[in-house]
């Protein structure tokens, strides 16, 4: 239960950071890296689904992964 | 019957000497003293005079969280996500080990870090510019003695650098000096300073290796490297190792011991190439080298372990594991 209270609030805190970007995109863009971290790695149904979108293998030690969708994307490795 | 003494006595010590001495197996029961982190994942763990710092890396806000070591209360959260002026987008910790209770975040590859101090009154944060040239491909920066800064660049065959203003210098070795085309994704792994001993430390996370390096008259020396396996081969320009196998994940120091975080495979034979971030399989037992990396002691903690602290100035060790959720543990050793 509360995995899924986490998983509801982190998707929460997502859109509202989607809202908030384009509600104030002039004074600050958050990178698409950010959300392309949070995206990638939050909302993906399964690990693989990470790796077949970026190349990167999701794993929790603190590794970067330059992923074939050329960003940059952290505890992923490529190895 | 002298020859027949002497054959014996030689035997015994024969005997004797080809003993490996057997490391010492604990289980040990650790001290909950913070609960339930809110957080999907914990990035890492650190430790300031009278502060653990734990960090949430798929967070927006809130990067850092700040628990007074003896109550175990979260006081503080630090450091927000971004492309602001006082923002980073990709935020990582280290700690001044050689100050009161203030650390280090950085964004390796964007040229930017913040010191920021925990005062009586808050939160002071201020830029740090380091000037390290362009297009590193650096992975690790912290903090040493003496207002210097050390960074980690995985691809440069002396991968470690001092940074200075006329002074910098470049020193260190890779574990596998083959030209390789893969040194960004295998020679990644942990470093960690111990500012009390002026002991710098690299461990591999995909790769069986080890390094320990002492500052000498100002210049950094490697006194001791471990390659634990020889299971590995080069393919065609590649760097491959035994995938089923990790390394060491993390890294700390306490006053009698470089403690990490690894898996004992004679007692969990888990296959790495399952566990993803399927974090019931995170392994549960800490190693304890003495400052010469003769390994000592393996400690079972009975729960799955993510990250580590230690105190340099005792023999404590914090931990993040999982029971059932994420908490903060602290053990002596």
């Amino acid at each position: 239960m509360k995995r899924l209270l986490k998983y509801v609030g982190l998707t929460v805190i997502v859109i509202a950071a989607g809202w908030n970007i384009s509600q104030n995109r002039s004074d600050v863009e958050l990178s698409g890296l950010t959300l392309e971290n949070v995206d990638a790695l939050a909302l993906s149904e399964t690990d693989e689904e990470f790796t077949q979108s970026t190349g990167c293998v999701a794993v929790w030690e603190d590794l970067t992964c330059t992923g074939k969708d050329g960003n940059i994307h952290s505890y992923a490795t490529r190895y | 019957m002298k020859e027949r003494l002497f054959y014996l006595f030689f035997i015994m010590l024969a005997s004797c000497n080809s003993q490996n001495s057997e490391v010492e197996r604990v289980n040990v029961n650790p001290e909950i003293i913070l609960n339930d982190l809110e957080t999907m994942m914990p990035g890492g763990l650190e430790l300031t005079r009278d502060y653990l710092l734990w960090t949430d890396p798929f967070t927006i806000e809130n990067y850092v969280h700040i628990v007074d070591r003896k109550t175990g209360l979260e006081t503080a959260q630090a450091v927000s996500v971004g492309q602001g002026p006082e923002e980073l987008v990709q935020p990582s910790l280290s700690v001044y080990r050689d100050r009161d209770n203030s650390f280090f975040v950085y964004n390796a590859n964007s040229k930017k870090q913040f010191k920021v101090e925990i005062t009586e009154n808050g939160l002071s944060q201020e830029k740090v510019l380091l000037d390290y040239g362009e297009g590193a491909t650096i992975t690790r920066m912290l903090p040493l003695n003496g207002g210097r800064y050390l960074t980690f660049n995985p691809e440069k065959s002396n991968p470690f650098t001092v940074l200075g203003d006329n002074d910098s210098y470049s020193f260190g070795k890779l574990p596998h000096e083959s030209d390789i085309t893969n040194r960004y994704d295998v020679f990644q792994g942990t470093v960690k300073y111990n500012p009390a001993k002026e002991v710098l430390v690299y461990a591999t996370f995909s790769f069986p290796y080890i390094s320990l390096y002492k500052r000498k008259n100002g210049k950094f020396e490697m006194e001791k490297e471990v390659l634990f396996s020889t299971d590995f081969q080069i393919i065609d320009g590649s760097l491959k190792g035994n995938t089923s196998k990790k390394n060491i994940s993390e890294i700390a120091f306490t006053r009698d011991y470089i403690v990490t975080l690894q898996r004992d495979y004679s007692t969990d034979n888990t296959d790495e190439q399952t566990v993803g971030r399927n974090f019931d399989k995170l392994p549960q037992t800490i190693f304890l080298y003495d400052y010469d990396l003769e390994l000592k002691r393996i400690v079972h903690l009975g729960m799955p372990v993510l990250r580590l602290t230690g105190d340099p100035a005792d023999n404590t060790v914090y931990a993040i594991g999982l029971s059932p959720d994420f908490v903060i543990v602290k053990l002596e050793i």
